[in-house]
């Protein structure tokens, strides 16, 4: 990839060089990285140890606690608590244990469903490819937010519903890339040398076809942690997320919308760990991208 | 190319087709929508007469043919909550609400998104460019229930410079269309950002350097050119994506469109208004596929004899 | 060079922006003295129940709000004593026999858009809309909860134009409710029907109220303008319009008030104290108009009797009785009411501006109230965890159990959450471990309840305030798909109750009714509750309603301006 040059460049100012140093763009998101590391992954895995109370259990009379720093707020509950007098911050910790949990179930799900399908249309073409192709165009063009709903008053809301209605949207994004990729791919040298060793098509599409797309599956998921955690807070929202009294960012907000302005931290830090966390999954999936595979610009 | 069409109209009605028997079947599992018109005081004679009176004691198979039959008359159903309206008639009424949001929501979205781009791809890997990457990614980042709230709070009650909710005048248009467009500003931003990228590392603009022209009319003159395509190509994720955010951003700011009434319908149990809103709104998304793919397939013959 | 042009096209949106939000909302024009200082009052309310004018489709009380200024009934509940009082009836005089009434009607009535006088025909229209099964012109089959009631009466007499004779197939002491504004039978204008038919009524309704109806804007509100005078004998009403807006989402009803965009709104208990703290005004109904208690599941004691049809209904009782489920006992039950705290909830939930209930379906002020309930209570009801543990422990319980209650969401009652969210904590300091179940009413609750499967199940309800005898036909006497505590015993009080006629006999009779479930521990009974609106004090002076009219918001004819400069406080 060329290194273009702008004609007009301009010594860069205080401001940019420090927006520079804290957000670059070539060098690695470290960042981005460190947020993710202590806003998802380790209350993720050491939600009861690092949370100071239980998250499902509130004390009526510290209910609507401000922050500590706001007047009428104490240290020991950081952020505030909620109408049903549980502390915020422990609802958060274990909130992002459910947000990594559905985005890993829900990745690896619509990931197998959707590459597995993108691959077998890649190769054998045809017939085949059309009908995966189909598949992929109906999944895109449900509103998926609307058949969740209705699935959801079907079946009712739990953790398994927020999995299928997540992998149903996102497996079509996989299994088109990986198509399309599959398509190239197959036409290569290596492939037909494979085909002529008389290697099954089984083995030719998992173990030539596939390591050779893991980067942009890298890439993609990464992109799509982010979405799935939004997916799951506006399934909250609507009433059709993950039931209480389980903590989720997504419902911590839902509940907290209604009080916003006599309590506006029960939305606020919950958006905002959606915000911190969403944005740096994006910006590491930048980077990823514009490192791992620079054909992937387009996505 | 005939063939071709064919071939793909042809894909997208059976598309069509499964897309309806799949919500049908799904609105009719919810339970009886009795529950949900009736009162939890009503009694068990109310349930029968007036289940009777909309032919809910039909087998499943027969409301379902009865419905496509009549769908494909042109008519499908009457709603039941907003009595005395056709299902299709509340969607066409409401449909105008949204596609009004959501174009406003995509030109503030390309807006935003085409003076970031281009100075993002212009400045690559400058202050500039990770701040116009933040900008966009912060869109793709917020919810935006949470967005449209935050902004409510902040513009229409405490500055008290724009209404809270409801549809009428511009005024009415400016928060819901910035709190479901941002989203997309990050989508559109990278295509111009990589199409302006490919346009500066081109011969032609090296020549015009050479002769010593304004780059700048190049720049925006190719630009403006992106601007139109790129809402275009990604139409379908986009299409999803509004369509979504409609859903949400609708039921906050109180505006009255289809996402509105979607709603509304499936808490009501309202089958006929749910079914013809996922119809529709499939029936758009397969027409616009459609024709992009056409488009395409004119525009590169090889597409066509896959 | 390009920071200009970037700063140039903000600059330019920048300038849009404000120019736009300076085009915007104007202000209001300012009183003229003793008018109020509006020409429109906007109530942001939250959901229509029904979008179309005509009641009896699908009719629920709820939808009565809409009809309220257009419409008039029969009997009027005061709303400062709670009591009926004369309205387009001016007296009514029960038969000895109790099987029949002799209503006198109000003269000099006129219904709207010159349909002429109210008389005895338009009575008998209005009924039979609700209770003629065939009844020519009518579309649609009439139901509502209170249709058994209101067809109690099975035929109008006409006597004359001003007097009438409404006959009942059984004795109908509720008379008074079925046809007050607590339920569904407003008066119709029978020339209009008879002159433009049914669809007349979604656009020009006649009838005899204060209010014109003007305009319907689906999902978004009804429209009515004061009717011109002299046309309503009670005088002239403050306002030239009144609208009713819908909003689902309670931080957009509430940024609305704030905004001024609406004058009145329907909001929860800790927004109203917050705007109360920034000026705003909080109007309650004028008596408690819900009581808010946790249903038992499961207590399906009643033996099904095809012959008499005693619990037949949705099912019949058969099997579905499961004395696994410990609250099955009676001391169980006492033992979870004794968990409960309720001065600690009332205090904080509900910030004290409710009372103790005791019975469900009994007021102070309906028959069939026992004031030693009061004295009673602490003692049978009142907190004490140790009691309770006790108890549990002697019902074979040592350890506690383990059971479930349903989370519904219920728009117009959001403290229900956070409510059995602090009761499962109150509970789980005895030993009884409740896990909670979001459930959709439509899928998840009501086919449980319907088949009598709710037996280990807890639900949080605000029911209305309606006749006693409604109440326990409904909850008690299965005719309803509630379900809630059924047994051989009270079923035949309640139909021992449905011949009595004598209103003494049957006073002491719905004392008695109310002791055994008093005493058998039917409900975890909680609070009554008032309707609670705020209200933008420089526009509204005050609202007198009783808050157990349909739709819990009735009178609006009884909303006043304010006409003084300051707020009215």
């Amino acid at each position: 990839m060329a290194q273009v040059t702008a004609t007009v460049k301009e010594a860069p100012s205080t401001l940019g060089r420090i927006v520079q140093t804290i957000l670059p763009s070539r060098r690695f998101p470290s960042i981005s990285l460190f947020i993710l590391i202590f806003l998802l992954v380790l209350p993720g895995i050491f939600a009861p140890q690092l949370a100071p109370h239980n998250p499902i259990k509130g004390s009526l009379g510290a209910r609507l606690k401000p922050p500590a720093w706001v007047a009428g707020g104490s240290i020991t509950y950081p952020l505030g608590t909620d109408k049903v007098g549980r502390d915020i911050l422990s609802r958060i910790i274990y909130g992002a244990r459910v947000s990594l949990s559905v985005s890993l179930v829900a990745i690896v799900v619509s990931g197998a469903i959707g590459v597995t399908l993108g691959l077998i249309a890649g190769y054998f073409g045809g017939k085949i490819d059309a009908l995966i192709m189909r598949l992929v165009d109906i999944s895109l063009g449900l509103p998926v937010i609307l058949i969740a709903l209705v699935f959801v008053a079907v079946v009712g809301p739990s953790f398994g519903t927020v999995i299928i209605v997540t992998s149903f949207l996102l497996w079509a994004r996989y299994a088109r890339q990986v198509r399309g990729e599959t398509l190239s791919i197959r036409e290569r040298d290596f492939i037909s040398r494979a085909r002529v060793a008389g290697a099954s098509h089984l083995r030719i599409m998992f173990r030539y076809i596939l390591p050779n797309v893991i980067n942009t599956l890298t890439v993609l998921a990464t992109l799509q942690i982010g979405a799935i955690i939004l997916l799951e807070s506006t399934l909250s929202f609507l009433g059709a997320g993950i039931p209480r009294p389980t903590p989720t960012w997504g419902s911590m907000i839902a509940d907290g919308r209604d009080l916003i302005v006599v309590a506006w931290w029960i939305a606020m830090f919950p958006g905002l760990a959606i915000m911190l966390t969403v944005l740096s999954l994006n910006l590491l999936g930048d980077w990823l991208r514009d490192h791992l595979d620079p054909k992937l610009r387009n996505i | 190319m005939q063939r071709y069409i064919g071939i793909r109209l042809l894909q997208s009605l059976l598309a069509l087709w499964v897309m309806s028997l799949i919500v049908f079947s799904l609105a009719r599992l919810t339970g009886n929508p009795m529950d949900a018109m009736l009162p939890l005081e009503a009694d068990r004679d109310e349930y029968a007469r007036l289940e009777k009176h909309w032919g809910l004691d039909r087998p499943l198979h027969v409301q379902y043919l009865t419905f496509l039959g009549n769908a494909l008359r042109g008519d499908f159903g009457n709603s039941w909550k907003w009595q005395g309206h056709t299902a299709m008639g509340l969607v066409l009424e409401r449909l105008p609400a949204t596609l009004e949001l959501a174009g406003v929501a995509l030109a503030i979205s390309v807006v935003l998104a085409l003076p970031i781009g281009v100075l993002s791809a212009v400045m690559k890997d400058t202050p500039m460019d990770s701040f116009g990457k933040i900008v966009a990614l912060l869109g793709q980042s917020l919810p935006s229930f949470w967005l449209g709230i935050v902004l409510m709070w902040i513009f229409a009650v405490h500055l008290g410079w724009l209404p809270t909710s409801g549809r009428g005048g511009i005024e009415r248009m400016i928060l819901p269309a910035i709190s479901l467009g941002w989203f997309q500003v990050a989508v559109v931003m990278r295509l111009v950002r990589s199409s302006m990228l490919d346009v500066l590392d081109s011969e032609y603009v090296k020549l015009t350097r050479i002769k010593g022209l304004s780059e700048w009319k190049v720049v925006w003159k190719h630009c403006l050119r992106n601007a139109a395509i790129a809402p275009l190509t990604y139409f379908a994720i986009n299409a999803s994506a509004l369509v979504t955010g409609s859903v949400v951003i609708e039921s906050v700011f109180a505006w009255p469109g289809t996402g509105l009434l979607a709603i509304d319908a499936v808490r009501a149990r309202d089958f006929q208004v749910v079914q013809t809103i996922v119809i529709v709104f499939s029936a758009v998304f397969l027409a616009a596929n459609l024709l992009v793919d056409i488009l395409y397939a004119y525009i590169d013959p090889r597409i066509r004899y896959q | 060079m390009q920071h200009s042009r970037l700063y140039k096209s903000t600059l330019w949106i920048v300038v849009a922006l404000l120019f736009l939000t300076f085009a915007g909302p104007t202000l209001p024009a300012q009183a003229a003295e003793g008018q109020a200082k509006v020409d429109r009052l906007v109530i942001g309310l939250i959901l229509p129940f029904r979008d179309y004018f005509r009641p009896w489709i699908n009719g629920t009380p709820d939808h009565n709000i809409q009809h309220d200024p257009v419409m008039e009934w029969l009997i009027e509940i005061d709303p400062d004593t709670g009591k009926y009082v004369p309205w387009l009836a001016t007296s009514w005089k029960m038969a000895p026999d109790g099987l029949s009434w002799q209503v006198k009607l109000a003269e000099g009535v006129q219904f709207h858009h010159g349909y002429g006088e109210f008389t005895a025909k338009d009575l008998v229209h209005s009924h039979a809309l609700w209770c003629d099964e065939a009844y020519p012109g009518r579309t649609d089959m009439p139901s509502s909860a209170y249709r058994k009631g209101m067809c109690m009466v099975n035929r109008v007499e006409v006597v004359n134009d001003h007097e009438v004779v409404m006959h009942c197939k059984n004795p109908c002491l509720d008379f008074e409710f079925y046809y007050s504004e607590g339920a569904n039978v407003m008066i119709f204008s029978k020339a209009q029907w008879d002159k433009e038919g049914e669809m007349i009524l979604e656009t020009k309704p006649a009838g005899t109220g204060p209010y014109l109806f003007k305009e319907r804007k689906l999902d978004q509100y009804v429209l009515y303008e004061r009717g011109p005078t002299p046309h309503w004998k009670r005088g002239v009403v403050d306002w030239k319009e009144v609208q009713m807006t819908w909003t689902i989402e309670e931080p957009t009803r509430y940024a609305q008030i704030l905004a001024g965009e609406t004058h009145m709104t329907e909001v929860n208990k800790d927004l109203v104290d917050q705007a109360v703290g920034k000026g705003y005004k909080l109007i309650r109904s004028r008596g408690p108009a819900q009581q808010v208690q946790i249903f038992i599941g499961g207590l399906y004691f009643g033996t099904e009797d095809k012959e008499t049809g005693r619990y037949t209904e949705h099912g019949g009782t058969t099997g579905k009785l499961d004395l696994k489920v410990p609250w099955t006992k009676k001391e169980v039950r006492q033992a979870m009411n004794k968990a409960i705290n309720r001065e600690e909830i009332l205090e904080v939930l509900y910030k004290n501006r409710a009372t103790l209930q005791y019975v469900g379906g009994f007021y102070p002020d309906l028959p069939g109230w026992d004031p030693t309930w009061e004295q009673r209570f602490p003692e049978m009801y009142g907190y004490d965890p140790d009691a309770a543990r006790e108890l549990l422990a002697k019902a074979g319980y040592p350890n506690g159990f383990k059971a479930k209650a349903w989370l519904v969401p219920f728009a117009g009652a959001p403290e229900l959450i956070p409510l059995v969210e602090a009761v499962q904590t109150q509970l789980l300091e005895v030993g009884i471990e409740l896990e909670l179940v979001e459930a959709d009413v439509v899928a998840g609750v009501t086919p449980v309840q319907r088949e009598r499967r709710a037996n280990w199940y807890l639900r949080a309800g605000p029911p209305s305030k309606k006749a006693v005898e409604a109440q326990i036909a409904l909850f008690n006497g299965g005719q309803s798909i509630v379900h809630s505590f059924e047994d051989d015993t009270i079923y035949a009080m309640w139909q021992e109750l449905l011949q009595i006629v004598d209103p003494v006999k049957r006073d002491a009779l719905l004392r008695k009714i109310g002791n055994y479930k008093f005493e058998n521990f039917e409900i975890i009974p909680l609070f009554d509750v008032y309707i609670e609106v705020l209200v933008d004090p420089n526009i509204v002076a005050d609202w007198a309603f009783p808050g157990w009219d349909g739709g819990d918001i009735g009178h609006v004819w009884r909303i006043t301006a304010c006409k003084q400069e300051k707020p009215c406080k």
